[in-house]
């Protein structure tokens, strides 16, 4: 027993100098290890490190995401006579990459792409929100992928991803008495995340926003504590934390083989007519894009569409394009690949066109 | 209550520690009682199925001890035979030969249309009847005597550690452990402790962390290529070993500390050099059971050489049938026959050859054998069968899918692992490591736990063998 004790003090002193001696740490065997090590640590202690670190991978982690107008001042905002059509598109990496390939199908459609990272449709409705008087588009996409409905629980990404946890917020939906209620987080623009690392008062009505309305918040995994100074409790956590998540988002997933009882989904659709409804109040076309994984079964996406057909509202499936559960409709990335994207742009462009 | 899982250490923690406090008789009934509830977990209405085979088993084993007439001793163990594989035959097979006949009948030209209840499988129907069905065999064939008192045969039965994964426990080994009383042995909680850390470690760190990787070659046939399909082959292999020697190692190692041992399931299996030797390394307790209760019974090798192909043939079809009431199943267990009758009709032809630097050569040739029987049990159905053999005949060497990278610290579990079975192996002792001086047995303890530790993150899954 003593000298198990003392051979894992050992691996214990190893991990300690492979995280502070930067050769050992930056080695081909060191750095998957430290990079493993750290998903461990308290979420609260690496959006600290990321923010004072000049590393441009934690600095578009922590950048990436948030719901401002002033961030996409840059974005086509105006239809010219060379793009008779603004197309803006919300939603996430997978809404992004399609947005790309209508482009680049047709330069004849400009594209104001907002997205955030893994961003589930609340994020994507609430970007709609914030962008509604900011252009002249004449039809306007959200992106939705089922497999990440269990966001909707969320009120940051920071919350549900021990790998790369992107600390943007986004309002937690819910309907209440049939109408769709909404609670903002305390911080809503990256400045006033980086003054509330600064902040214990904001800081702690950042916490306290989180505590009532993100279900994948544990204080006791976000917050910093002596927990986060060993490898071997920090490897503890981790496995905490993970198996935090998916009681969260397992009966989420679990749910979509029954929409038609699934609070998320119906949510969800709540959201899509919704966002239908003001489209058209602005005098713009709307189009719900519905993305398929083979995480989830597309019968899902197939009784959303059904839902948001008794509004009139157009929906195109990336299942009716390539079959969601073949491994070839994927990118290495686990993106869509790009003969599925062009099929699915092609179908988005095409609804663009028609009169 | 999976064994990996918070509710069972604190369930087993409790029973440890209560256990400890009885006498030998209230530890017997207190064991029955936390099996019983072990088995309730999983779900209440099937306790009434086990302690019916339980009841059944027992009534006929006193019956055939209290006669000596032959045929009313046969008609006793007909009886036995029928209520037990009936429970099977109806909870596990059901379906599959009403669906079965149903498409030959379609096949043939006849509409059946037909509608099948949908039954569910209870847990560990598979190991209990097997148990139950050996008993009355030996107290048939005057092996054993039977037990007198119905709550140590349910015990024996209903033991919570081997339950609903095996080992398939024999009753001259398992009864007598229950009938007598347990002392507390720190030597032996120590090696029921490093069981239970080494089980964890296969199944957490490994069996859990290859899942993914394997599921994503067989969720999608049509497009894997033959070094995709070997690929996920090979990672199933280790999948299903880690996965089922893992919960056996939890098993024993449970079982140890309670101060009942139960017998060994694998030994180093991928490490068999020949399919003889492969089946006396994988899953002992059921091809011990298969070879003393079917084998032998349909003859054995007595009835010369295309008898003893026959047998083989037949014992292995059904026990790859126990496995799960689908045609694969059927085909590893006719694959496993067919390596073993080969094995057999070569060998009567030449003496094979005991050159040492044959035997990696041998080992890897046979591993290969092995990781295409794992496809074939792996695989999702019929024709998937039929499409992998065809990529990994044609086209062994493309990989188009890619194999999802494994977790880290499955990646570096795998080689601590290989060196496990390798010691066991060639120190002919799972135990291998007590011969170790304190320092390296400290480091091979805390090498395992950091790793588990490790693991814990990976997504966690069923075992594999619960189904069955």
């Amino acid at each position: 027993m003593c000298w198990t004790i003392l051979w894992l003090a050992a691996i214990e002193i190893g991990c300690q100098l492979l995280d502070r001696v930067e050769p050992i740490r930056e080695s081909a065997l060191g750095r998957p290890i430290a990079a493993y090590l750290e998903r461990g640590e308290s979420t609260a202690r690496r959006l600290r490190a990321a923010w004072a670190s000049d590393d441009p991978n934690l600095k578009a982690m922590i950048d990436a995401g948030w719901i401002e107008r002033s961030r996409w001042r840059e974005l086509p905002a105006q239809r010219t006579a060379e793009t008779p059509h603004l197309v803006a598109f919300y939603g996430n990496s997978f809404t992004r990459q399609i947005a790309s390939q209508v482009g680049r199908l047709d330069p004849a459609i400009a594209v104001r792409m907002i997205f955030g990272p893994v961003a589930p449709a609340s994020h994507a409705y609430a970007c709609f929100l914030e962008d509604r008087g900011e252009h002249a588009a004449d039809a306007v996409v959200i992106g939705v992928v089922l497999e990440m409905l269990p966001g909707l629980r969320a009120m940051t990404r920071a919350t549900q991803s021990v790998v790369e946890p992107s600390p943007y917020t986004f309002p937690r939906y819910w309907i209440e008495d049939g109408a769709l209620v909404s609670a903002d987080p305390a911080i809503r623009r990256f400045e006033d995340f980086g003054r509330a690392l600064e902040d214990a008062a904001a800081w702690e009505a950042h916490l306290a926003a989180l505590e009532g309305h993100d279900d994948f918040y544990l204080a006791a995994l976000y917050n910093e504590s002596w927990l986060d100074e060993l490898a071997f409790t920090r490897l503890l956590k981790s496995a905490w934390t993970i198996r935090h998540q998916r009681s969260v988002e397992d009966p989420v997933i679990a749910g979509l083989a029954d929409p038609a009882s699934s609070e998320p989904v119906a949510v969800l659709v709540e959201i899509l007519r919704r966002f239908g409804e003001q489209t058209r109040d602005d005098g713009r076309r709307p189009l719900i894009l519905l993305i398929d994984t083979p995480a989830v079964s597309p019968k899902a996406s197939r009784y959303v569409r059904d839902q948001l057909a008794a509004q009139s509202l157009t929906t195109i499936l990336t299942a009716d394009s390539c079959d969601g559960n073949d491994p070839r409709s994927y990118a290495a990335d686990g993106h869509l690949s790009e003969a599925c994207a062009i099929r699915v742009a092609e179908q988005v462009r095409n609804w663009i066109e028609a009169p | 209550m999976a064994f990996n899982s918070i509710e069972y250490a604190l369930f087993f923690g409790l029973v440890f520690a209560i256990y400890w406090l009885l006498s030998h008789r209230s530890q017997n009934l207190f064991l029955l009682a936390a099996s019983y509830f072990f088995y309730g977990s999983w779900d209440w209405r099937f306790l009434s199925l086990m302690l019916g085979s339980s009841a059944v088993a027992w009534w006929i084993a006193l019956a055939l001890d209290r006669t000596n007439d032959e045929r009313v001793r046969k008609r006793l163990v007909a009886v036995s035979v029928v209520a037990n594989l009936g429970l099977v035959a109806i909870f596990k097979y059901f379906g599959f030969f009403g669906d079965s006949l149903v498409l030959l009948l379609d096949s043939l030209g006849f509409s059946a249309s037909w509608t099948l209840i949908e039954i569910v499988l209870p847990v560990g129907i598979s190991f209990f009847t097997f148990q139950a069905l050996g008993y009355t065999i030996d107290v048939y064939r005057r092996e054993i005597a039977p037990a007198r008192r119905f709550s140590d045969f349910a015990l024996f039965i209903a033991f919570f550690p081997q339950l609903v994964a095996g080992p398939i426990e024999r009753a001259h080994n398992l009864l007598p452990l229950v009938l007598s009383p347990r002392s507390f042995s720190l030597y032996e909680f120590g090696r029921g402790g490093f069981l239970i850390l080494v089980g964890l470690f296969k199944k957490v760190v490994i069996a859990d962390g290859l899942a993914p990787s394997v599921d994503a070659i067989f969720r999608d046939g049509a497009h894997a290529s033959g070094g995709d399909v070997w690929l996920g082959s090979i990672c199933f292999a280790f999948q299903i070993y880690c996965d089922f020697s893992g919960y056996t190692d939890i098993a024993r190692g449970s079982s140890k500390m309670l101060g009942i041992d139960l017998i060994e399931n694998f030994r180093s299996p991928y490490l068999s050099k020949d399919p003889q030797e492969f089946w006396r390394r994988w899953h002992i307790s059921l091809s011990s059971w298969l070879r003393d209760y079917l084998y032998i019974s349909l003859g054995g090798n007595r009835g010369g050489r295309f008898a003893t192909y026959r047998n083989l043939m037949w014992t292995m079809v059904l026990g790859g049938l126990w496995h799960g009431a689908a045609w694969n199943y059927v085909f590893w267990g006719a694959y496993q026959g067919a390596l073993l009758v080969g094995q057999r009709a070569i060998g009567e032809i030449h003496r094979p050859s005991k050159a040492p630097w044959l035997l990696p050569i041998k080992i890897g040739g046979f591993f290969l054998l092995t990781c295409y029987g794992w496809m074939l049990f792996r695989a999702r159905s019929l024709a998937q069968c039929v499409d992998f053999t065809v990529a990994q005949l044609t086209d062994p060497f493309t990989i188009t899918l890619g194999l999802d990278r494994p977790p880290l610290a499955t990646i570096l579990a795998l080689p601590v692992l290989v060196l496990i079975d390798w010691l066991q192996y060639a120190k002919v002792d799972s135990c291998f490591y007590r011969s170790w001086g304190p320092a390296r047995r400290g480091l091979l303890y805390a090498a395992i736990a950091w790793l588990l530790v490790m693991g814990l993150s990976n997504a966690p899954s069923e075992f594999v063998y619960f189904q069955f």
